[in-house]
């Protein structure tokens, strides 16, 4: 079916008189299309002060049977409220993730100096991590990193930037490197930097490139210098949450 | 908003059908309670008026309710207010269960095409004996007939646009554009906003 005629099923879709194979695939179409989802919300709305006008008393013996069955029914989670949690995780984690990156931001530093460089990109690095942390939308998710370690991505929407923060990382094997992705929804990997830890295995570095439509950041182990694409199964892989 | 009419009482009786829904989520039965008086009629009426039957629509009623306890916490008031909410799911499941019938017994166009004569009569009797919704008589009434039949076929009926177009002999595309042409219509009469 065309995208023009999925745009003249809303009406069919609000009175519900799609067969089952058309439902599937309107509702495929649905999220992708703004101006169905607000005319299909606005004729379901219409659709059910028809609905509404057909009312009657139901038979007294059903408000007993719905009120017991609710008693014994547990209720679903719903999908909101579980990420409602595992945000609030991820912003408890949001400090000590910030001692991790002072830690880590005061290394930069000292590197920098140490080479005796007044890096400008150094500093302007560790400025933009700064920044990304202390947004207010800033959120967090965690995972192992596999090989050890651990790995944290904070991303903010509103500075359409992310970093990554790690401890504990191993070295990666000689002739090989870490590279960071941004991965969209429907698996396809866009590079984020390559990087590697330092002598006691933290990282802290802004992930190149915006978050855009990506879904989960992942880290993989790759040839030195880094490949187009991901070539081995990933060590790490979080959701970005924002 | 007809949705969203507090009526007198306690808190309970003075919070709104969105409200109610949101302290339905959280797992209070006196909420649900609520929700339950204030939208019974609107659900068993929908689902008497597509499946015909009161004890199947006693059950469809009954399924609604249970998902309505269940999943409360996925009503999002940003998409559209309560009542449409719970008349969406009313009419889905009222549908899936008499085409599920339908497909049972198989039942062919010919026995359709006396079904839905019946139908629309007994459609515009029902709504035009109800005082209360004399915005909706008028609106549905101010339809062209094409509109109106293929609207109340789907939505009263409960039939599928490919089988309002066999019933009312017209193509389905035709059908298409007229259902969608008359909900706006109707939307536009009545003010109705998501």
């Amino acid at each position: 079916m065309s995208e023009a005629d999925l745009h003249l099923l809303t009406g069919a879709y609000a009175a519900d008189a799609l067969s089952a194979d058309e439902r599937r695939a309107f509702e495929e179409h649905l999220p992708s299309c703004a101006s169905c989802s607000h005319e299909v919300r606005e004729l379901q709305a219409t659709a059910a002060r028809l609905g509404a006008a057909v009312a009657e008393a139901p038979p007294p013996s059903l408000k007993a049977a719905v009120l017991a069955e609710a008693r014994a029914t547990p209720q679903a989670v719903p999908l909101d409220a579980a990420r409602t949690r595992r945000l609030r995780r991820a912003t408890t984690l949001l400090g000590a993730v910030a001692a991790v990156l002072a830690i880590a931001v005061l290394g930069l530093g000292a590197w920098a100096v140490s080479l005796h460089r007044t890096n400008e990109q150094v500093v302007a690095q560790a400025a933009a991590v700064t920044q990304v942390l202390t947004a207010p939308d800033a959120s967090s998710t965690s995972g192992q990193i596999a090989g050890g370690g651990r790995g944290t991505v904070i991303v903010s929407r509103a500075q359409n930037a992310g970093v990554f923060v790690a401890s504990d990382l191993a070295p990666a094997a000689s002739g090989s490197t870490y590279q960071l992705w941004w991965i969209t929804k429907a698996g396809t990997a866009r590079s984020a930097g390559l990087v590697a830890p330092t002598s006691d295995g933290s990282v802290a570095t802004l992930l190149a490139g915006a978050p855009a439509d990506a879904a989960d950041v992942g880290v993989t182990v790759e040839p030195a210098g880094g490949s187009s694409a991901p070539t081995t199964k990933p060590v790490l892989v979080v959701p970005v949450t924002a | 908003m007809w949705g969203r009419r507090a009526s007198p009482g306690g808190p309970v009786g003075a919070a709104t059908l969105e409200d109610l829904l949101v302290q339905v989520a959280s797992g209070d039965h006196a909420a649900f309670e609520a929700v339950y008086d204030r939208s019974a009629p609107q659900v068993y009426g929908l689902a008497r008026r597509i499946l015909l039957d009161a004890a199947q629509a006693e059950e469809v009623a009954q399924e609604v309710f249970l998902e309505v306890w269940r999943s409360a916490a996925s009503f999002d008031a940003a998409r559209g207010g309560a009542m449409t909410w719970l008349l969406t799911i009313a009419h889905r499941r009222a549908v899936d269960r008499v085409r599920s019938a339908q497909a049972a017994t198989d039942r062919d166009v010919r026995f359709g095409r006396q079904q839905a004569e019946r139908d629309v009569d007994v459609v515009s009797e029902a709504v035009e004996q109800r005082l209360e919704s004399a915005e909706v008589r008028e609106a549905l009434s101010s339809l062209t007939t094409l509109q109106r039949q293929a609207l109340t076929l789907a939505y009263y009926g409960g039939y599928t646009h490919t089988e309002v177009a066999e019933l009312l002999g017209v193509p389905l595309g035709t059908v298409k554009t007229r259902i969608r042409d008359g909900l706006i219509r109707l939307r536009d009469l009545m003010g109705v906003t998501a």
